[in-house]
């Protein structure tokens, strides 16, 4: 894994992180086989059906994760391959990583706190950390597009489409 | 067949038809024309403002929106060198040189013209084989409806960038997300953690998760971009309409290709525009133009790429199969209205593939308008700050899960979906088959299951129909073909690492 400095004008901002894809095919492979055992499982303990030419509830699942289970073990053996061969790796960038995990928690933020705040305060709070994030510094901007967000929404979903929000 | 289109028609009576049409046009020029933003992700964000309309005021909108985009996309492929979409890719290879050479203006002109009538061609096309194919359709048991949707998901998988394996755990993982929820023929409830997700996981927010906030995902990668300068495009009355009139052959043949190119799932306005380019190139008097500022070529191009739609178009309306991205998320957009695609609607809701019909017809003139009268403001679109562009689709992805069933519920899956897009798009899984297969996974289950208890459990009913067996060879040969090709591409380059050590 190579990191590179990215910069905005002089400023040091983030670090961009370069990961091999084959480490990647990997990791997210071995996590995925184990939701599909998971998933293969939890089908397999589906009643059986009633009509002994149906093949039940947990039939067409089984018949689902065996192929995917066998597509993903490819994935993991040619990320094996991958790694262990002399070939050039192919690489995946993750350009300002911080940022992208900031914006990601903002995600889960305006999601847990949208019933509590009420739509407004999270529409113009939350874009405006979003465009902070992506790398908005012009204050006029950074207050005024939200605040434009918010009129939208309540202009077009509250008093046009009539939906009740928190 | 013709008393239907006339109730297509009549549809615009309705000025509220009007308005979803031309706002529509002008939310898909707006999105075609930046960068990194698609017709998917535009389908999907104009969702949320459909949840309380009429459907056919609904659907005139998204069709609009649909077509729109794909021109919009030229745009910014022909002034800046910049397509905004991917099927843009083959226009910008003739219509920058030609922005370079002074050529703007011409360039815009004959690709607004060519999407126009590509659009108005296949939408003839489309006319003229959905009803047929929808009738042909009724006659299908569920073993033959079994096999269609395979082959519909495994030609995406096949044509999808990347390779197929990865494309197979992106169908995997959406047929598996399909099957959760209550089991429809035991009422068994499966892998569903929550009560919330007896009825399946809502694919709305489902579709706005993995398009439309993933992708801000990958605007807050890039971050803030530089202005680009746009060069002057003049008036269009001062352009040469008589230049038109060479090209009509080219127009027509790429529009015939664009649309058959279209119908085949997982192919779409890319491949059709690239093959359009590539035989327009071929029949061309002037080949060695191509490339350095050939008209043909951005004619060709626009012409097959909106044709594309149309094409796109027919699977979904007679069979219910959609075959692209695009025409998934519409699908999702039309069951929310109640509206389920397949030959039945051409009996039960006529009114709504003839009013796609007559929409795509009576949209020509006004997106030509739009784009022609727009043009010089349609280019520094692509201008609007990405943080800005951001934190709008975050915001109407918020609002729009949020409102969709109006609990909190939908807003979770969305906000796990996004980040989860995300995730998967760096690993170079594509999201098309995932959504493909979540649409069509209790239809493919539902037949495979009632093709087992009408056959008595016996596999013997997919290869003694000749058409099914016929499909699940085609489904096959979509997976074993790619697979194929990659190894002997591995083998080409290991042996060109022995001839270089």
């Amino acid at each position: 894994m190579d990191k590179e400095p990215v910069f905005l004008g002089k400023q040091r901002i983030s670090e961009n992180i370069r990961v091999p894809l084959p480490l990647l095919e990997v990791t997210v492979g071995l996590a995925l086989l184990a939701i599909l055992a998971w998933y293969a499982m939890s089908a397999q303990k589906l009643p059986q059906p009633f009509n002994a030419t149906d093949i039940g509830a947990g039939g067409f699942p089984l018949l689902i994760a065996g192929g995917t289970i066998v597509a993903t073990i490819l994935m993991v053996g040619f990320g094996i391959a991958g790694l262990l061969g002399k070939a050039e790796r192919e690489v995946t960038q993750w350009r300002r990583p911080f940022y992208v995990v900031l914006t990601s928690l903002v995600f889960v933020a305006q999601a847990v706190w949208f019933e509590t705040l009420g739509v407004y305060a999270c529409v113009g709070l939350f874009s405006a950390a979003v465009m902070l994030a992506a790398g908005e510094r012009r204050p006029l901007h950074v207050i005024g597009v939200p605040l434009a967000l918010v009129a939208f929404v309540y202009v077009v979903f509250a008093l046009a489409l009539n939906v009740v929000f928190p | 067949m013709f008393e239907n289109l006339l109730v297509g028609f009549s549809a615009f009576a309705d000025p509220l038809v009007w308005v979803s049409l031309v706002f529509g046009a002008l939310a898909g020029y707006l999105i075609g024309a930046i960068p990194g933003l698609g017709p998917s992700l535009g389908v999907a964000l104009l969702i949320p403002f459909t949840y309380g309309m009429d459907p056919v005021v609904s659907i005139v909108g998204l069709v609009a929106l649909y077509a729109a985009a794909e021109y919009g996309g030229a745009i910014t492929a022909i002034l800046i060198n910049s397509p905004g979409t991917s099927a843009a890719v083959a226009t910008a290879w003739d219509g920058y040189p030609l922005t370079q050479q002074g050529r703007a203006g011409e360039a815009l002109m004959v690709s607004i013209i060519a999407s126009g009538i590509g659009i108005f061609i296949s939408a003839l096309f489309l006319l003229f084989t959905a009803v047929p194919l929808s009738e042909f359709a009724l006659r299908f048991g569920p073993g033959e409806y079994f096999a269609l949707a395979l082959v519909g998901l495994s030609l995406v998988v096949g044509l999808a960038d990347g390779l197929v394996i990865k494309g197979a755990i992106a169908m995997g993982i959406g047929l598996a997300l399909a099957t959760v929820g209550l089991d429809t023929q035991t009422g068994v409830p499966r892998f569903a953690i929550s009560s919330e997700l007896f009825e399946g996981l809502p694919l709305v927010p489902v579709l706005l998760g993995l398009y439309a906030l993933s992708e801000v995902l990958f605007m807050v990668e890039e971050g803030a971009t530089a202005k680009v300068k746009t060069p002057p495009v003049g008036s269009f009355r001062s352009w040469n309409w008589k230049g038109l009139l060479p090209l009509n052959g080219v127009i027509m043949r790429s529009s015939v290709l664009g649309y058959v190119i279209g119908i085949i799932p997982g192919a779409g306005a890319s491949i059709a525009s690239f093959i359009a380019y590539a035989t327009a190139k071929k029949t061309s008097k002037k080949p060695e133009l191509y490339g350095k500022g050939s008209i043909e070529g951005v004619a060709a191009s626009e012409a097959a790429n909106n044709a594309a739609v149309s094409g796109a178009m027919a699977p979904l309306l007679a069979l219910g199969i959609p075959g692209s991205p695009t025409t998934a998320v519409m699908i999702g957009a039309l069951m929310i209205q109640g509206i389920q695609p397949g030959p039945l609607l051409f009996s039960r809701n006529p009114e709504i593939p003839y009013t796609i019909f007559a929409s795509l017809w009576i949209g020509v003139p006004v997106m030509v308008f739009i784009g022609l009268a727009g043009a010089r403001g349609w280019a520094r679109v692509a201008n609007i700050p990405r943080p800005a562009i951001a934190a709008i689709v975050s915001a109407i992805c918020l609002v729009g899960a949020y409102s969709s069933e109006g609990t909190m519920f939908p807003v979770y899956v969305m906000t796990a979906f996004g980040i989860l897009g995300y995730l998967l798009r760096k690993m170079q899984i594509p999201l098309a088959p995932i959504i493909l297969a979540l649409v069509l996974g209790e239809m493919m289950e539902t037949n495979f299951r009632r093709a087992l208890i009408t056959s008595h459990g016996s596999f013997e009913i997919f290869y003694s129909s000749p058409l099914t067996l016929v499909l699940l060879l085609i489904a096959s040969l979509a997976f074993i073909l790619p697979a194929i090709s990659f190894a002997r591409r591995r083998r080409r380059v290991k042996q060109g690492d022995v001839a270089a050590n």
